[in-house]
């Protein structure tokens, strides 16, 4: 049956409308007052619902899709070192100059002699190489990183304490370029404290080091002198024991002469 | 609270690539559904699919809120399958799937529906793809936009760059057109399949 809408019925714009639910109360009232009186619009209106009945059904397959956008990775570029970007040659200078600074303040002695290779810090007292590594209360790191824990702890509380006196006195503040000064000057004294951290951190670690490798190397020469001691004692028993072979057969031809 | 597709599109014209991606994550499967119901191929869909989405992100910057996103995203996609028809010179396909594995089948169902539901189901589908893929680009798209994506008449006049009475023009033909060829068919009145479907 062919789709037709009557001349009277204003063409299918309110049809449509009706169909798809966009049309506001007083529209639907009388458009349902229409359809109560006219059969072919009636008729077209069921017909219509039917198609979308139908469409309903064609549902697209289920796919996977995954669709992410992510960023571009820049390319990397084999070159030579000469050709290396600037900030590159900046980073290696950097790393070599923290080395050298770290070396520096753990007063860094790298040495190569018949003892053997010893690394030794200025932590460590320097007019007892041999003696035995003392992890006591009196080495001079500890006081150091006592004394700046007790700094610490000092700033943390003026810190603490001076955040109630910046809320009082919130309306008599400095002017912003003022502020800003002072709250960069603290931001560098923060960083230098952290950058002192670590350089302590730094060197209490090289101590640890230095100690386990000592450790390590007398370890093994005790180790080393227990071997040859062992094998000296075996070598020397059959010694031993050939010379009083050689005694015993020189004893037995000298009893029976010919 | 779910963010709006509006606030990510903010915070991702900022830079906040994660922001695009829950939108693309929100809506990736409409943009499919609506590249395959246009060109009818699945592996191709799923290019413009991608390539929507690649677009909308470089285009960001561009985008003024003057339309809702997703109308945005409608009308790059819709682009995209023009283009590939032309590029192509095809007209939409329909992929007829290549005999009927029943257990695969069986796995699709809904509820308490039957097998054979379930197969009157496929069929119909399959013939309601081969009857859209007769209409012209521009009834199809305006069946699909209003049937599938629910937008309005408005929205689909401005998506489409025509005047409402047009795209009114456009479904009412489509749909007549839909009704003949699936009578055609032997798909009989559309009210028994509603009551079925």
């Amino acid at each position: 049956m062919a789709m037709t809408i009557n001349a009277g019925c204003d063409g299918k714009d309110r049809l449509l409308a009706y169909l798809y639910d966009e049309v506001t109360t007083d529209e639907r009232q009388a458009f349902e007052g229409h359809l109560a009186a006219c059969a072919a619009c009636r008729r077209e209106l069921e017909d219509l619902r039917g198609v979308r009945g139908q469409l309903a059904s064609w549902t697209p397959p289920e796919q996977e899709l995954g669709v992410r956008i992510v960023r571009d990775e820049p390319a990397r570029i084999a070159r030579p070192w000469w050709r290396a970007p600037a900030w590159g040659l900046g980073l290696a200078a950097a790393a070599v100059v923290v080395l050298a600074a770290g070396a520096a303040v753990a007063n860094l002695e790298v040495r190569y002699d018949e003892h053997g290779v010893t690394v030794r810090t200025g932590w460590r007292s320097p007019a007892a190489p041999d003696a035995p590594v003392t992890t006591g209360a009196a080495a001079p790191w500890r006081a150091d990183l006592q004394a700046l824990e007790e700094r610490l702890r000092a700033d943390v509380a003026s810190s603490t304490s001076g955040a109630s006196a910046q809320t009082a006195a919130a309306e008599s503040a400095p002017a912003p370029a003022v502020r800003e000064a002072a709250v960069l000057r603290r931001v560098s004294a923060l960083v230098r404290e952290s950058e002192e951290r670590q350089r302590r951190e730094l060197a209490l670690r090289m101590t640890d080091v230095v100690r386990d490798v000592d450790w390590q190397r007398r370890t093994d020469w005790v180790r080393i002198q227990q071997g040859f001691g062992r094998l000296e004692e075996v070598t020397g028993a059959g010694v031993a024991q050939q010379r009083e072979m050689m005694n015993y057969l020189m004893r037995v031809s000298q009893r029976n002469p010919r | 609270m779910a963010w709006t597709d509006e606030e990510l599109v903010a915070r991702s014209v900022g830079g906040d690539l994660d922001s695009f991606n829950l939108l693309v994550v929100r809506w990736e499967r409409p943009i499919y559904a609506l590249a395959y119901r246009v060109i009818g191929r699945e592996e191709d869909a799923r290019d413009v699919c991608q390539e929507t989405f690649l677009r909308a992100f470089r285009a960001l910057r561009g985008f003024k809120g003057q339309a809702k996103f997703s109308s945005w995203l409608y009308r790059i996609t819709l682009n995209l399958c023009r283009d590939w028809m032309r590029r192509a010179r095809r007209a939409p396909v329909v992929q007829a799937p290549e005999g009927v594995d029943l257990v695969e089948l069986a796995g699709e169902r809904e509820g308490s529906e039957s097998v054979e539901d379930l197969v009157s189901r496929r069929e119909l589908s399959q013939m309601v793809a081969r009857a859209m893929a007769i209409l012209p680009e521009e009834q199809r798209a305006a069946i699909i936009l209003k049937e599938y994506h629910g937008l309005t008449f408005q929205e689909i006049a401005d998506l489409l760059d025509c005047p409402l009475s047009t795209v009114k023009t456009r479904l009412y033909q489509g749909l007549t057109v839909l009704r003949r060829q699936l009578e055609q068919a032997g798909v009989g009145n559309g009210h028994d399949n509603q009551r079925r479907v």
